[in-house]
């Protein structure tokens, strides 16, 4: 199979990602629970994942790295929890329904009023309208990193600049950026950055987390058992134990330790060059088969995805398709991404979108975009 | 793309009915296989089943009987 969905998750993992995960499975205890040699052991494991985070993303201390099962869940943590009642937020078009369902919900609950900055058919947006959309009830931009649907980056140094000129939070949801890009919290501006463990960091599902700024309270989501005060009614009021209730993934933030290990190894920067290189040879082979549309600006920074339309084709039909007579994995309709595909005006063709991983081949490109010829041929 | 024919799609609210009707299928020899849902079509679920057209009737049949869940059945060209 060639898998070029690596967007939705990376399937192929480090195998010391995997042996990782195996091992604590039979060594590991409960993490700040006890003081046994496997509870401490797990103790020491989340911790010195929590110190490995915190030097990737620039985020001043480890202690205010914390654990969720994915991106989702740390967006719902810091949009519910951060955001004052009343306020006005601006969010973008190219944002995933992560960001987009926890926002309408405080809007249709807590009076939050939304404005989005607009994004163009090519999938860009205009950084002034950043600044257009600021009124004085403003009180934070929640953002992408890049957009899940084409790939387009957001670039958060210039976004990290408005929000702290008009002192207001900023919350990035770093989903399809977190170990594909360099993200540095200090020079971006960031006040809560949002992760998931199973995409570009090629850790386990169900982990990921938020790094939240020194200073910044969050009003947990969720409250319960923490290892620690058991006689407080209340939720202990320190990170990270404020907006950890519950036993953590172990084994799975055991597996993203190693996957960090293994981007320290071969490096961000290593790996974003060799998936832009096989995006830019995609792109061009895709990009000059006739009745083949690529979506977005491939001028501007961006991930390693390439989203298409053969002729009218249903989008659906086209990914099932190079599934079924391929092996080629992708993934068609609409990204949970509504807002850009309005954009686009793409809601009801959906569009093919091929996401490329670190693992993926020059050889496997090649056959992708021989399968995309052969496809766009056929009547 | 290939040449189209009519093809019998079984729509679903969401992924666990979709994955249900696999097992379903898979243990009464029933044909067919899971595929992304046509654009034309809207349900819950972003999977559909796919099988032969002829067989609607008997599809409904079996799925009324053995209480599996879908949303609906349609014949399309694909
Ligand atoms: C931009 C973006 N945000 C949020 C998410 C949600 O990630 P997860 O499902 O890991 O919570 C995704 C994943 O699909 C994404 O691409």
């Amino acid at each position: 199979m060639i898998y070029l969905d690596n967007a939705a998750t990376t399937m192929f993992k480090p195998q010391q990602v995997i042996d990782a995960v195996v091992s604590a499975m039979s060594s590991m205890g409960n993490a700040s629970r006890g003081a046994h040699g496997s509870a401490l052991q797990a103790s020491r494991t989340v911790y010195d994942t929590r110190c490995k985070l915190a030097k990737l993303f620039g985020c001043k201390s480890p202690d205010h790295v914390i654990f969720t099962c994915n991106s989702t869940e740390a967006l719902n943590i810091a949009i519910t929890g951060a955001i004052p009642h009343g306020s006005h937020v601006i969010s973008t078009d190219l944002e995933h329904n992560s960001v987009l369902r926890p926002l309408y919900r405080l809007e249709e609950e807590q009076n939050v009023k939304l404005s989005f900055v607009p994004a163009d058919q090519q999938g860009r947006i205009d950084y002034d309208d950043f600044e257009k959309l600021i009124t004085p009830e403003t009180s934070a931009i929640v953002c992408t990193h890049a957009s899940n649907l084409l790939g387009t980056m957001v670039d958060l140094v210039r976004v990290g600049q408005i929000a702290k000129k008009h002192g207001l939070l900023l919350i990035v949801d770093a989903s399809q950026t977190a170990g594909a890009a360099p993200i540095d919290m200090e020079a971006m501006n960031i006040d809560i950055l949002c992760f998931t463990g199973h995409k570009g960091l090629m850790g386990p599902q169900g982990t990921g987390g938020l790094c939240v700024r020194d200073g910044l309270t969050i009003r947990p989501f969720k409250v319960g058992g923490s290892g620690i005060q058991s006689y407080n009614k209340h939720q202990p009021v320190e990170f990270p134990s404020c907006l950890e209730a519950g036993t953590l993934n172990g084994h799975g933030i055991a597996g993203l330790s190693a996957a960090l290990d293994y981007l320290n190894e071969v490096t961000v920067d290593a790996i974003a060059a060799k998936e832009h290189a096989l995006m830019e040879r995609f792109y061009k082979g895709v990009s000059a088969i006739e009745g083949v549309k690529v979506y977005g600006d491939f001028s501007q920074p961006r991930t390693a995805i390439v989203t298409l339309n053969i002729r009218d084709y249903d989008s659906a039909m086209v990914s099932d398709a190079l599934s079924e007579d391929y092996g080629i994995a992708t993934r068609a309709g609409a990204h949970c991404a509504p807002r850009l595909h309005q954009a686009l005006g793409t809601t009801a063709q959906g569009a093919v979108r091929f996401s490329i991983s670190w693992f993926n081949t020059e050889e496997e490109i090649d056959q992708a975009i021989r399968a995309i010829e052969e496809l766009a041929q056929e009547d | 793309m290939k040449t189209k024919e009519p093809t019998l799609i079984i729509t679903f609210a969401n992924t666990p009915d979709a994955i249900a009707m696999e097992m379903f299928c898979k243990q009464n020899d029933l044909p067919g296989r899971l595929s992304p849902i046509p654009g034309a079509l809207k349900a819950g679920c972003g999977l559909a089943w796919k099988a032969p057209a002829d067989m609607e009737a008997a599809f409904i049949e079996k799925m009324n009987a053995n209480n599996v869940r879908f949303a609906e059945t349609h014949i399309i060209e694909l």
